[in-house]
């Protein structure tokens, strides 16, 4: 039969003082070099800079839109899903509704939006922005070059569209060739892709995530790391007087 | 009571939202737009713009002009524009004719804005009626008094802007050229 040994409180607080300071300074550096990093955010120019990580982002739920890319003449013509229309990374123009193709026409390229066409030169001039109120049908959804002719689809039917006169002509039914979307080089398509994780997520609003507490699970997280410090200043404090208490005893 | 309580709000709440809804639509077609103006005879016509020219254009209108031409519809000595142009944050498709430069109608074909639709209507479009270009610098201006309409500025400021964009190139047409040609202004 072991004999129970008596209850110490003070050993009983001192070994969990230990413990509980070491779980607490993990949380303490963290809050401190986040607090830190906050007090100096805009000079550090993380409140602009925009998360560039995969895995960060997808911690967030923010999932990139897919970024559609025509090759047409060695040119590559992207639309990242921001409203505009991107020739070799630069951005073009803006494009209402969307790009929907991109085609070779007479000495030009026609890039296609929903509700308009963009005729560009070769060279990356922007002509002239042919609208609904220009003649242009009001949903386009693909253009391509019907027997050397431009042709536009629109009601699920093809139609040639001349480019002088903005006349829709007589329904197409003949071979239609239209560039199909492609994978642009790796080097563009990280280009691209870094123009498009502007999406809103900043390194201010990570910092100030892991300072809260929300990346790590919930802010109750620093409310437990909170506590834990109060357990921590209530133990010291007894520990300290309990001990300045004996040591008083014994002088005297 | 209760009843006629409830009924009389439904008809003051759909009374209140029928001008705010009725600020957006299409008022006329381009079509239309032209036959109204040349009577089927127009025809269509493209204007490109050098450096210069484009310069001045983006004075007129406070940013850039998307493209290097523009197209527009000649008949006799008349030419007709039509622009999109943001008022607040939708454009607004307006039409000008001009003739021997000066405007002869201003017209809103498309208002997408939910607020300050009464650029559309006569009283307001009138006003425009006998504007011509004064050259200022650094751009040139409208010679018009236009009254602006509480609630409206902005479309109201789009509107003048078109209409001086489009006195402007009709000054650059060739039919601007034969009207300066027949005043005899011209050696």
């Amino acid at each position: 039969m072991t004999a129970h040994k008596p209850f110490k409180l003070r050993l009983f607080l001192w070994r969990w003082h230990r413990r509980l300071g070491l779980l607490a300074a993990i949380l303490l550096l963290l809050v401190a070099v986040t607090g830190i990093q906050l007090n100096h955010i805009e000079t550090l120019n993380w409140d602009n800079r925009p998360v560039q990580s995969e895995w960060l982002l997808q911690l967030y739920g923010v999932v990139r839109p897919p970024i559609k890319s025509i090759q047409s003449q060695d040119v590559w013509y992207s639309d990242i899903d921001d409203g505009a229309v991107y020739r070799n990374g630069e951005r073009l123009a803006s494009c209402a509704g969307g790009m929907v193709g991109v085609a070779p026409a007479q000495s030009w390229q026609v890039v296609a939006c929903t509700s308009e066409l963009l005729l560009v030169t070769n060279e990356g001039q922007l002509i002239e922005r042919i609208g609904h109120s220009a003649g242009a049908p009001d949903k386009i959804q693909a253009i391509a070059t019907c027997e050397g002719q431009f042709c536009l689809k629109s009601d699920n039917r093809w139609y040639g569209f001349d480019l002088n006169t903005l006349a829709l002509e007589d329904e197409f039914s003949g071979l239609v060739s239209a560039l199909p979307v492609a994978e642009p080089p790796k080097a563009l398509q990280a280009h691209l892709q870094s123009l498009q994780s502007a999406v809103g997520i900043t390194w201010e609003r990570v910092v100030l995530d892991l300072h809260s507490g929300r990346l790590l699970g919930g802010v109750w997280v620093m409310d437990f790391a909170a506590i834990g410090l109060i357990l921590l200043s209530l133990s010291g404090i007894w520990l300290w007087a309990s001990g300045a208490s004996k040591r008083w005893k014994r002088r005297h | 009571m209760r009843k006629t309580v409830f009924i009389g709000l439904l008809v003051c709440l759909v009374t209140l939202s029928v001008p705010c809804r009725a600020q957006r639509g299409v008022f006329l077609t381009p079509e239309q737009f032209h036959q109204q103006a040349f009577a089927g005879q127009g025809e269509n016509q493209i204007l490109w713009l050098d450096g210069d020219q484009l310069q001045q254009a983006q004075r007129i209108l406070g940013h850039r002009f998307p493209g290097i031409r523009t197209r527009y519809v000649a008949g006799g000595t008349r030419t007709a524009w039509i622009f999109d142009e943001i008022g607040k944050t939708h454009p607004i498709t307006i039409g000008v004719v001009v003739e021997a430069s000066e405007i002869v109608q201003v017209k809103i074909l498309e208002y997408r804005e939910s607020r300050g639709g009464e650029v559309r209507y006569d009283s307001f479009t009138r006003q425009f009626i006998g504007g011509s270009l004064i050259e200022k610098q650094p751009e040139p201006k409208l010679d018009a008094t236009i009254d602006g309409i509480t609630g409206a500025t902005l479309s109201v400021r789009a509107v003048k802007k078109v209409a001086t964009l489009a006195l402007y190139f009709h000054s650059l047409t060739p039919v601007a050229y034969s009207d300066t040609l027949a005043e005899g202004s011209l050696p």
